[in-house]
């Protein structure tokens, strides 16, 4: 064969590798208001910086006829690009390949990414669309998932490494998204669960839609197992974009820092007036953490799940850093089994990439009652406090208003090695609430009162006035400084600059046994 | 700051614009604060570029933030008590119309008031409490009828 001919039967192979499945398989995904392997990879990465591998791989089964049905590239696209102009290793399953179902060859093309992106200290991105197993190829397709959760582990805390749901993705194939540390879904078009509709309805006889049991609003606001919902593909890949502007690429670098162009001695009279005159009034924590932070601007994470605590990434001075907040609007605020696993997951993120914590914190203590407690809020709500002693990211913490009892102390408290804690003037440090300290600390003086209902009152406005303020923690160094409301950012952007060499570790071990 | 008086069907709204940059704004709808964030800036030069460095193919879209203060969880049309408390008002009555992340019920717990909102867009169906009733959680407190 001349050489002319050769380029041109490579020419050839690879227009026909790029269309996966076919034109036909490709207006159907379309049609469903899905974009292509291929296409997402495109919207995703940088222009033209997209670096195809394996393109020509095929599976290697032959039972079931299957060796006449191979399709160059297999179910997946993979590959290497940039995000924001840097290298990021990414894999796309394709559904207009046999649904996308994965074959060994695909796990094999998966690995081999992952591996890469491992190695090279990239953040790996993974766009599931896949009808799981391809039942064909048998066990050595559940090899294959196998193959991969190995290296979720292997280069969990390594390098950032993100799922999107773009499709179906169900039974083990859920597994590796849900080793990763972030996960993206597409509302109406994504479902992700363990087992379906209709072998649910055979075991228990519940009668579910794809939707409502594994869609994108269950995940992000019932189950907690997604992070961000989006309307459409293009809006999912465009917040993975958003999202990786604040990470490193690995747990060696630190996260980018950007120019900033808001003023860091940016003051603000209205954080005086956030904090209700009654301590009954809930408030927006957003407010606060809008008013303090670069360009106002908090990139949310989980922003529908446990929404009585709030957390993000945003930047200080064009830092990067993580926000955990109560939210006393919902709630009240109180921690609870949900909030403490989210809150606890995000600190631990942040320690494993070199992300800096700030907490706000106002929380008049952990959710009471027996759903709570038979579901183990004491083991959850240690998760929280695990995390923060773990953590040896700069730890700097605001009290706004409540910090009751153990409440206080998980929310990075200075006993939790926090390096900088404040508070606002309207703070109330104490191990309880004045109504129910009051009650049982003055006891017989209320009960032995002529006017117990009187004495009670007059006992908890003492009670408040001498322990619900910040002074009693200030006297003893557990708060380094009461802050002027307005003074919140200037505060903190200067706390972060002293705290930018801090150096700490945990003492050697094989690994923690954080409760689970 | 600017005021706006606004009418949305049959409410009228007192909207206080605290900050605006663009994308961002800082606003008090009757007197609670919100942050919103436009979807299509005004200014030519959105403030969060000089964060992404490097020119790129699509703008990063921020995850919208949650803007009631209390979100259910549910696209049900039921509105339940999210802890023990007890009711203290009760802002809406039958037939009225609603959209979701308004405030329908204020109740009482954890020594602090706590308002409900709606779920979804939709016309109050059924009131399941009075003010001063003691609730438990998970309690339905009304039902909205979804438009």
């Amino acid at each position: 064969m001349a050489i002319e001919d050769k380029i041109q039967a490579l020419i050839k192979k690879n227009t026909e590798a790029e269309l996966g499945g076919g034109q036909d398989r490709i207006d159907v995904q379309h049609k469903k208001g899905k974009w292509t392997a291929r296409e997402r990879i495109h919207q995703l990465l940088d222009q033209d910086t997209f670096e195809e591998i394996d393109k020509f791989v095929l599976h290697q089964s032959a039972d079931f006829g299957m060796e006449k049905k191979r399709f160059a590239g297999d179910g997946v696209v993979t590959g290497y690009g940039r995000i924001n102009g840097r290298p990021v290793y990414v894999f796309a399953q394709d559904f207009t390949i046999s649904g996308g179902s994965l074959s060994l060859a695909v796990s094999e093309k998966i690995c081999k990414v992952m591996d890469l992106a491992r190695k090279n200290g990239a953040p790996l991105i993974g766009l599931n669309d896949s009808g799981g197993a391809r039942i064909q190829e048998g066990v050595s397709s559940l090899a294959g998932y196998g193959n991969i959760f190995m290296r979720n582990v292997l280069g969990s805390g390594v390098i950032p490494q993100i799922s999107a749901i773009m499709g179906p993705c169900a039974g083990g194939a859920v597994y590796s998204p849900a080793l990763t540390d972030f996960i993206f879904m597409v509302e109406k078009t994504s479902y992700m669960f363990i087992t379906g509709p209709q072998v649910i309805k055979s075991v228990t006889h519940e009668d579910v839609t794809f939707e409502k049991l594994g869609g994108a609003l269950t995940h992000n606001a019932t189950s907690g197992v997604a992070h961000f919902s989006g309307r459409d593909d293009q809006e999912v890949l465009s917040m993975i974009r958003g999202l990786l502007s604040f990470l490193p690429q690995n747990y060696r670098e630190d996260p980018p820092y950007v120019e900033p162009a808001d003023d860091p001695g940016r003051t603000d009279m209205g954080l005086r007036d956030v904090v209700p005159e009654s301590p009954r009034q809930p408030y927006d924590m957003h407010r606060i953490i809008g008013s303090v932070v670069d360009d106002h601007y908090l990139f949310e994470v989980q922003a529908r799940y446990a929404p009585n605590m709030v957390i993000g990434f945003a930047r200080l001075n064009g830092h990067v850093v993580g926000v955990v907040a109560n939210q006393p609007s919902f709630l009240a605020g109180c921690l609870d089994i949900n909030a403490s696993i989210k809150g606890a997951r995000f600190v631990r993120f942040c320690d494993c990439f070199n992300i800096p914590l700030i907490t706000f914190c106002d929380v008049p203590g952990f959710l009471p009652g027996t759903a709570q407690e038979y579901g183990g809020i004491i083991k959850h709500g240690a998760k929280l406090i695990y995390a923060y002693c773990e953590a040896v990211v700069p730890k700097i913490t605001v009290v706004i208003r409540k910090a009751y009892g153990g409440a206080y102390i998980v929310m990075s408290s200075k006993h939790l090695w926090g390096d900088i804690n404040y508070a606002y003037p309207t703070a109330e440090i104490a191990v309880m609430g004045p109504d129910g300290a009051v009650n049982i600390v003055f006891k017989k003086e209320i009960s032995a009162a002529e006017d117990p209902e009187k004495k009670e009152a007059e006992m908890i406005e003492e009670y408040r006035s001498t322990f619900a303020s910040p002074y009693r923690a200030a006297e003893r160094g557990y708060i380094d400084e009461i802050i002027l409301p307005e003074q919140t950012r200037p505060k903190l952007i200067r706390a972060l600059e002293s705290l930018k060499n801090k150096q700490d570790r945990m003492p050697a071990k094989k690994h923690d046994n954080l409760p689970l | 700051m600017k005021r706006f008086e606004i009418s949305v069907g049959d409410k009228a709204y007192k909207i206080d614009v605290e900050e605006f940059d663009g994308k961002r704004a800082l606003v008090k709808v009757d007197g609670k604060p919100y942050e919103i964030e436009v979807k299509n800036a005004v200014s030519p030069a959105p403030i969060s570029t000089p964060a992404q460095g490097v020119a790129q193919t699509t703008a990063p879209t921020a995850p919208e933030p949650p803007l009631a203060p209390v979100r259910s969880a549910t696209s049900s049309g039921e509105v339940a008590a999210p802890m023990p408390g007890l009711i203290l008002d009760i802002m809406v009555a039958i037939g009225d119309q609603v959209v979701a992340g308004a405030s329908v019920i204020k109740m009482e717990a954890m020594k602090m008031e706590n308002e409900i909102s709606s779920p979804i867009d939709g016309t109050i169906k059924t009131i399941a409490v009075k003010v001063g009733d003691n609730v438990s959680t998970d309690e339905t407190l009304m039902m909205i009828e979804g438009r």
